[in-house]
């Protein structure tokens, strides 16, 4: 996770304004910009012809509900000028986002920390999952469980595999698709642990047969913004293991769906695993919950929020006139 | 002023890219994929209609923020 500083900040705006005319001219006859950046939202400021929607994932996490977490990984030096900027960095945002004429988030946590750390209203539209791709198969195995994301601190996998070490039940964990190769730090974590498969990325079509066949996937990051491993899970007619955290608190609403582990994790994760019974689960049930994330309500969505953004941007240049 | 065309501008630091590739994708939209940090405009064209293989995207994207 990156963390900035005011100086670093202020180059990046800087580069934005001088490449202004250039990335605006690529917008020419466009009626709607979508960013997901809110430093992007320097190019377009002032800019009436056009309505600016911002979809924000993170709500600045590194200077928000991610900071105290963050900070215990940065170099000293580097965490005092951090620490020292964070004031400068949440307004230097609160300035930017209401640059934009409407701000979409990924999730209702988003949406809260947007408005407890700067004061602004936004709109959840979930990002979709493929539901012809993510699907059940006929007669799981639901002989492991699962645990897939990006190998990193934030997604906490030694706490995993700490809870499988001496357990019966096997966990497989599978790294992001461009790292094709098993991570060397989880393989020497896991290495007095038969129970552990460690693998790199796989392929999408194997992850969703793992998923599909898997009894449950583990999910442990800290404070997930949205979180799409459950959701997939889901429409595989597979329930989730989830710390009760972030995004997880909505997709995993019910105990239908999955279980929230609250902490202390490693003891309540492990308890959750022993204790695991699938026949609990109803795959219909879990695949009806994942419709919510589809295709067909994602574009429903999407489309009518541009709309309102249109007319917020209407309105917005009106006063200003 | 209709939504008659909307484009995705998505730029290299603002994380989750494959998210908003996969949301153009799904929503047919037309995306800038452009990237500033290194002291010059970085331009990787319109992708009209995005690929389904979201992996390769990824890919994509990761040789225009190494440019």
């Amino acid at each position: 996770m990156e963390t900035y500083t005011k100086n670093e900040i202020e180059s990046i705006l800087k580069l934005r304004r001088l490449f202004r005319d250039e990335i605006l001219k690529e917008f020419d006859g466009v009626d709607v910009v979508v960013l997901h950046c809110p430093w992007d939202l320097e190019v377009f400021d002032g800019v009436n012809d056009k309505a600016v929607v911002l979809y924000e994932h993170r709500a600045c996490r590194f200077a928000t509900f991610m900071f105290d977490e963050i900070i215990k990984y940065v170099e000293p030096l580097r965490a005092r000028l951090v620490i020292r900027d964070r004031g400068w960095v949440l307004q230097k945002h609160k300035e930017l986002f209401k640059k934009a004429d409407l701000i979409i988030v990924n999730s209702k946590f988003i949406q809260e920390q947007m408005l407890k750390w700067f004061g602004i209203e936004t709109y959840v539209c979930y990002p979709p999952i493929d539901l012809r791709v993510f699907r059940p198969v006929k007669n799981p195995s639901r002989d492991f469980f699962l645990s897939a994301q990006r190998v990193n601190w934030q997604k906490r996998i030694d706490l995993q595999i700490d809870a499988f070490r001496g357990l019966k039940e096997r966990l497989i964990i599978v790294g992001s698709p461009n790292e094709p190769e098993p991570n060397p730090t989880l393989v020497e974590l896991a290495k007095d642990c038969p129970n552990i498969e460690i693998l790199g990325g796989v392929k999408l079509k194997e992850l969703v047969n793992l998923m599909a066949n898997a009894k449950a996937v583990i999910q442990t990051g800290y404070y997930e913004d949205f979180g799409l491993v459950p959701v997939q899970a889901l429409a595989c007619g597979t329930p989730a293991i989830v710390v009760d955290e972030g995004g997880f608190r909505e997709t995993i609403h019910s105990p239908k769906l999955g279980v929230r582990i609250k902490k202390p994790y490693l003891e309540n994760l492990r308890k959750a695993v022993l204790e695991f019974d699938i026949s609990r689960y109803d795959p219909k049930i879990l695949r009806e919950e994942a419709k919510k994330y589809g295709f067909t309500e994602f574009r429903k969505r999407f489309n009518k929020l541009l709309k309102l953004a249109v007319r917020k941007h209407e309105e917005r240049y009106n006063l200003r006139r | 002023m209709k939504v008659a065309q909307f484009r995705f501008a998505i730029s290299q630091e603002g994380g989750g890219e494959h998210v908003m590739y996969n949301m153009a994708r799904v929503l047919k939209a037309s995306v800038l994929a452009f990237a500033v940090t290194s002291g010059k405009l970085k331009k990787k064209g319109y992708i009209k209609e995005i690929a389904s293989d979201v992996d390769k995207l990824i890919l994509t994207h990761n040789r225009l923020v190494k440019v």
